[in-house]
């Protein structure tokens, strides 16, 4: 559909070329400037300035003109700010406040203008509160943190860093953590109902105690391979420590 | 449109408009759809605004350098046989070059302040833009419609241009009005910052950390462009002061004390979260202070030494001002629920609604004033055709506007039916709007520059008034019904009244108290006008005598301050702390009156009464020992601020304090030395609290040291003689032998010296040679150069007067100005110390000497490109009426100076001159006329009487102490007194938190007493933070 011909440069290339432009615009126009200063005088040389810098304006506008169009794509790192998103963290404010009130007590005690016992009374109060917002935030974070942790773990054992034992690690029990892969795949149910005779089944069976059907199948352990290696370094440790 | 460079200038402000209104409404579209690219547009389209005026700034200066006499600018401030610099110093010397001028400075800050924000503040940054780029535009109409730099003159270019005068190529002139710039531009930021929080909600105190840095930059360089203007007074004009309270000089003040109250306010909302409505309007009014004063300077709609030729610049700014006003005045009330932290919080529906009833109301009653006006222009009534003419043209424009957005939005009047609050919210807004849209012509009448019109002006006056006192009505039942709304239960308390909270809340009160007294002084002579039809001056004597009292008071409690912490300080604390600087403060006043007298500066120096009757005797007692109070103040301030340090350097270095720090790698003996020796490190090694706060007790030093400067006026010796060569004549210590007069020719004037020689106990300390320049372009003006001898104690200051070309005789004018070298160092303190408040914030792994450098690089760099955009050369462009009326004034006994202080030179060409200082010729034959009256015997006040009813009130010096003329300082005192009794009211409520809050306390410890001190897992987390706060 595009002919060829007339593609738009890619981003990076327009991105190489607002940077070349952004340094060399100025060097040139001093440059310049300088040189028929010396030879001409110096108001054409403020001429040559103006007209440097009114190309400047020209690209500066263009640029303007192009992002906001949607023609010239951004850089990435603000492609990935998203202004909405900005809210107020009321909790944090407050925490930053009262740590701030913390520290100015502390101050006053240090230089004199607050008795101990003042200081103890008051940096008290703004303890307690300041305690009340912390276990906000944490409990806010509590999920968030355990989630995060997961994917750490994931993550590290896909990469073959983590070394069992060492300084005592013990990964958490895997609580169905693939479900943030595939949120429509079930967790393990109260009992399973096989597949071919219908009948309800105990949730750890392997074979349908009706019809002997096969009920866990054997893809698992290559569809999931960071649960394997999980499941099986846990085998492994819970033998080593038998 | 591009045939001609002019055309092409003229366009270029056209473009910078255009320029400005797309980014103007591209930042309010990003701030309306919160996508990221359309903000990058914004900034691109800011920095390009940016450009634009650079481009628009260059191409002036290339018409400047290349001789354009096309220009009228240029051919009216500049000639060929000027050199490069001064026609590029030339550029910014009229009023539409300092227009482009201001817009320059304007654009350098909106590139730093685009840039620094960077990809902070998304929420903020589309509605900063949108404001600076609004301010803009403002300027750029200023140009395009009143003042065009780049307009031609009808006749066309001619073969050379008048040239800058020569009176304006000195030193001091230059560099005032820009640094002054630099600080008045500067106030624009933190307005914008203050605008965008209001418009998106985000009201706590992040906007106000964002703008910290800039707020400290503009208010630093109004403190040096006043100082710079105190010098060039001091140095240039030849009435030995530096400070004439002229309307313009205040103007330039009042932003300076606005500013400083809000520097102060803002460190509450940040510990506290109160005072957010305060902060916000403090801000709001800076910024219009700083409009208020380049209207004042520019309009000449008072008189002052800095008046420009009358244009009709003024209505601009008025409208301006009247629309930044109501602006302002919107957006707060459309806030008030977050600025109050009300609950429950205002839905968002409600908001708009009452939003849009606001402006609905706004519309009919345009609508209604449109009407009026039409009908008033049909039966041409008792109103002047002038005034007729432009208002009711105004308002038939407006009532057609109106109409049309009345069908637009006539929606929105169901909204009425909707919320009881927005309905009077709305009407609240709308009756704003209504006061400020009629205010502004009705000031502009005021200024009685549309000719005689007493009648319409009082309807003027009336309609103002009636408009305030609706607007009032409603905001009482606008609160009565917000009462639904309570104020959320944990909202911030305050500990005690004993804290810097408090004080810093009293350092608020007084710096207005100040502002309000100066503006109603410096406004009056316009309403006195206005009102009474009575012209007035309200000359220096009148702010002299009312500000001593007034200043010494915010200076007392400039030191009390200092002594409280925050959140609360022990009583006991607070009494050892009192104790070292009050016995100081005291040995002071008991050394001053022992020695005072012998040293040369007595403690009790009494002067003549402004006003008779019990409060001019008042005053005057006051005033008579300002000058002990004055000095014990300074001691009592300094000794303060020193404890402050002690106690700072204690702290540090007391055992077990933390390993970190100035002092931890410097043995134990050599901590005082490096404490004082490397003083400078010191303060930047301090967290950033810490910076700010020390960094500002060394302000505060400077403005004690400035104080004592100021007392030292109270000491001043004026002398005049008539010398013959080769005799001396002592004053005081010293003792000045007339050698003889010498003249010397250069290419653009005669030079005439005195040459005097100065002896101080038999020994020649100095030669000074005081002279008067002849200019060969203005022979008929002649300048006066003054001579000094600068020393610790005092300034020697020579002018001279008439040098007879025969007898060789000259007559002298000898000043002693003690003290006064101290203004000029404490001012240098106080530029050290805001170098310290603004020390940039620096990552604290990287290396020492690596963080030292980049933190003096980026404060150097920071100032002195402030410095540099001060010290371009800039001429003023007052009329040479200025050096012309003031200079050498022989004046011999106290009986004629006490008339001649009393009443003004009325030649008509002279601003504000008082007999005493005024040099023209009316004012050499009212002396003599005066002085033959007195010697016939008449008495002072009979000769007073005289010219005043042959001239008018507004010959007096100050304003007459009788009738409707009381107004000017009983209005301020009692809205002072008002103000005091409002804080009494706040305080009571404070206290009855306090005492909740122990209440609560109380009983939270009687619950607790089983565990009472129970550290758990979130105490070591809050001391692990607390380590590594670094704020």
């Amino acid at each position: 559909m595009t002919d060829p011909a007339i593609t738009p440069p890619t981003s990076s290339e327009e991105q190489r070329l607002a940077k070349g432009f952004a340094i060399g615009l100025p060097i040139v126009t001093v440059t310049i400037a300088a040189v028929v200063a010396i030879l001409v005088g110096p108001a054409t040389s403020i001429l040559v300035v103006a007209a440097g810098v009114l190309l400047g304006v020209i690209a500066l506008l263009w640029a303007s003109l192009r992002v906001l169009t949607g023609d010239a794509p951004l850089p990435p790192e603000l492609e990935a700010l998203d202004m909405a998103a900005q809210g107020v963290d009321a909790l944090a404010a407050r925490k930053k406040m009262l740590l701030r009130a913390l520290k100015d007590l502390e101050n006053e005690r240090s230089l004199g203008k607050l008795d101990d016992e003042d200081f103890e009374q008051i940096a008290a109060t703004y303890r307690a509160e300041l305690k009340t917002v912390l276990k906000r935030i944490d409990d806010e974070l509590a999920p968030h943190r355990v989630r995060a942790e997961e994917l750490a773990l994931a993550h590290l054992m896909k990469a073959g860093l983590v070394d069992l034992g060492y300084r005592g690690y013990v990964p958490p029990e895997p609580t169905g953590s693939t479900t943030e892969k595939e949120p429509s795949v079930e967790r393990k149910p109260e009992r399973i109902t096989c597949p071919k005779c219908k009948a309800s089944n105990e949730s750890d069976a392997k074979f349908c105690k009706e019809c002997a059907e096969r009920l866990v199948p054997e893809e698992p352990r290559t569809a999931e391979p960071e649960q394997a290696p999980a499941e099986e370094s846990e085998r492994a440790e819970g033998s080593n420590e038998k | 449109m591009w045939s001609t460079f002019p055309l092409f200038g003229s366009t270029l402000l056209l473009a910078i408009m255009v320029v400005a209104s797309y980014t103007f409404a591209v930042s309010l579209s990003a701030g309306a759809t919160g996508r990221i690219k359309t903000l990058q547009a914004a900034r691109l389209g800011a920095y390009g605004t940016v450009a634009l005026i650079s481009v628009a700034v260059l191409c002036l200066a290339y018409a400047f350098v290349s001789h354009d006499f096309r220009l009228r600018y240029v051919a009216h401030y500049s000639d060929r046989s000027m050199p490069t610099i001064f026609l590029l110093t030339a550029l910014w010397g009229g009023q539409d070059g300092s227009l482009l001028w201001w817009l320059f400075l304007l654009s350098a800050y909106i590139g730093t302040c685009v840039y620094s924000m960077g990809k902070k503040l998304l929420d903020l940054q589309p509605y900063i833009i949108a404001t600076l780029m609004g301010i803009v535009i403002f300027f750029c109409i200023l140009m395009v419609f009143a003042a065009n730099p780049f307009s031609t003159s009808i006749s066309g270019a001619r073969p050379d241009g008048e040239g800058l005068n020569p009176l304006l190529q000195n030193f001091y002139m230059i560099i005032h009005p820009p640094s002054l710039y630099v600080g008045f531009v500067g106030c624009s930021i933190p307005f914008a910052y203050a605008v965008a929080a209001l418009a998106t909600g985000r009201l706590d105190v992040e906007w106000i950390q964002a703008s910290r840095k800039f707020s400290i930059f503009a208010l630093l360089f109004l403190a040096i462009g006043n100082t710079l203007g105190m010098l060039w007074a001091y140095e240039e004009l030849g009435w030995g002061g530096y400070w004439a309270w002229d309307p313009v000089e205040n103007a330039a003040f009042m932003p300076m004390l606005t500013l400083a109250a809000y520097v102060h306010s803002v460190m509450i909302q940040e510990r506290r979260g109160m005072l957010k409505v305060w902060n916000v309007f403090l801000i709001c009014l800076t910024f219009f202070m700083t409009i208020f004063g380049t209207f004042l300077t520019r309009s000449g709609a008072i008189a002052s030494v800095h008046s420009f030729a009358q244009s009709s610049i003024g209505a601009y700014f008025l409208w301006f001002l009247a629309g930044v006003a109501a602006f302002c005045m919107t957006l707060i009330l459309y806030r008030w629920p977050e600025l109050r932290s009300l609950e429950p919080s205002v839905a968002n529906e409600e908001r708009l609604a009452g939003a849009r009833s606001a402006v609905t109301t706004a519309l009919s009653v345009l609508i209604g004033l449109g009407t009026c006006g039409l009908v008033a222009l049909v039966v041409g009534a008792s109103f002047q055709k002038q005034l007729a003419d432009a208002a009711a043209l105004v308002w038939a424009i407006g009532a057609l506007a109106g109409g049309a957005a009345f069908v637009v939005v006539r929606k929105p009047i169901e909204a009425w039916t909707e919320s009881h609050v927005n309905v009077l919210r709305g009407a609240a807004i709308s009756a704003g709007w209504v006061v400020t849209a009629g205010l502004a012509p009705g000031a502009w009448v005021l200024s009685g520059k549309v000719g005689p019109m007493s009648a319409s002006v009082r309807v003027a006056i009336f309609s103002v008034v009636v408009g305030v006192a609706v607007y009032a009505a409603i905001e009482l039942v606008f609160r009565r019904m917000t009462r639904g709304l309570r104020l959320p239960a944990n909202r911030p308390r305050m500990e005690s009244i004993f804290s810097r909270e408090f004080t810093f809340l009293i350092n608020n009160y007084g710096l207005l108290g100040i502002m309000l007294f100066v503006l109603v002084a410096t406004t009056f002579p316009m309403v006195s006008e206005a009102l009474w039809d009575e012209k007035v001056t309200v000359g220096p004597p009148y702010y002299n005598a009312w500000m001593q009292p007034l200043g010494l008071a915010v200076f007392f409690l400039m030191g009390v301050g200092t002594l409280f912490g925050w959140k609360k300080t022990s009583p006991e604390a607070l009494k050892r702390a009192f104790v070292a600087p009050t016995t100081a403060a005291l040995l002071a006043v008991a050394a001053h009156f022992a020695f005072g007298k012998k040293l040369g500066f007595p403690a009790v120096v009494w002067s003549e009464p402004i006003y008779g009757g019990v409060l001019g005797a008042v005053l005057r007692a006051f005033n008579a020992y300002t000058p002990v109070l004055g000095f014990s103040l300074v001691v009592f301030n300094v000794a303060v601020i020193v404890q402050e340090f002690v106690y700072l350097y204690r702290a540090q270095t007391r055992a077990g304090s933390a390993g970190k720090g100035f002092f931890s790698s410097i043995p134990r003996g050599a901590k005082p030395f490096a404490a004082l020796g490397l003083f400078p490190v010191w303060m930047v090694t301090l967290p950033p609290t810490g910076r700010r706060r020390y960094g500002g007790y060394i302000v505060h030093l400077g403005i004690a040291l400035m104080f004592l400067g100021f007392t030292g006026k109270s000491w001043t010796v004026d002398r005049e003689t008539t010398l013959m060569p080769g005799q001396t004549y002592t004053v005081e210590r010293l003792t000045l032998e007339y050698v003889g007069p010498r003249m010397e020719v250069d290419n653009n004037k005669r030079m005439i010296f005195a040459d005097v020689k100065v002896h101080e106990n038999g020994k020649e300390i100095g030669r000074l040679s005081p002279a008067k320049f002849i200019y060969k372009k203005m022979p008929e003006s002649p300048t006066t150069e003054v001579a000094m001898l600068h020393s610790i104690r005092d300034d020697l200051y020579l002018v001279v007067g008439n040098i007879n070309p025969e007898t060789k005789s000259a007559s002298l004018q000898i000043h002693l100005n003690p003290l006064v070298g101290w203004i000029w160092f404490g001012a240098l303190i106080l530029v050290f110390g805001s170098f310290v408040c603004m020390w940039p914030e620096l990552d604290p792994k990287e290396s020492r000497a690596w963080r030292y450098a980049r933190g003096t690089a980026a404060v150097a760099t920071s100032v002195t490109i402030g410095v540099v955009l001060a010290l371009l050369p800039v001429p003023a462009f007052a009329q040479a009426t200025a050096t012309q009326h003031a200079g050498s004034v022989q004046v011999d006994d106290p009986k004629e100076k006490a008339v001649f202080n009393a009443l003004r030179c009325m030649c008509g060409t002279c601003p504000r001159e008082l007999l005493s200082t005024c040099a023209c010729s009316t004012a050499d034959q009212t002396r003599e006329r005066l002085r033959m009256r007195l010697a016939r015997g008449d008495t002072p006040q009979q000769i007073i009487d005289d010219y005043t009813a042959e001239y008018g009130t507004a010959a007096l010096a100050i304003p007459p102490d009788k009738g409707g003329m009381k107004a000017i300082y009983v209005a301020p005192l009692v809205a002072i007194a008002g103000a005091g009794v409002g804080l009494a009211f706040v305080l009571r409520r404070w206290r009855a938190n306090e005492s909740t809050a122990a209440e609560k306390k109380k009983g939270a410890k009687e619950k607790d007493d089983g565990a009472p001190n129970d550290r758990d897992a979130y105490d070591d987390r809050i001391d692990d933070e607390l380590r590594d706060l670094d704020d």
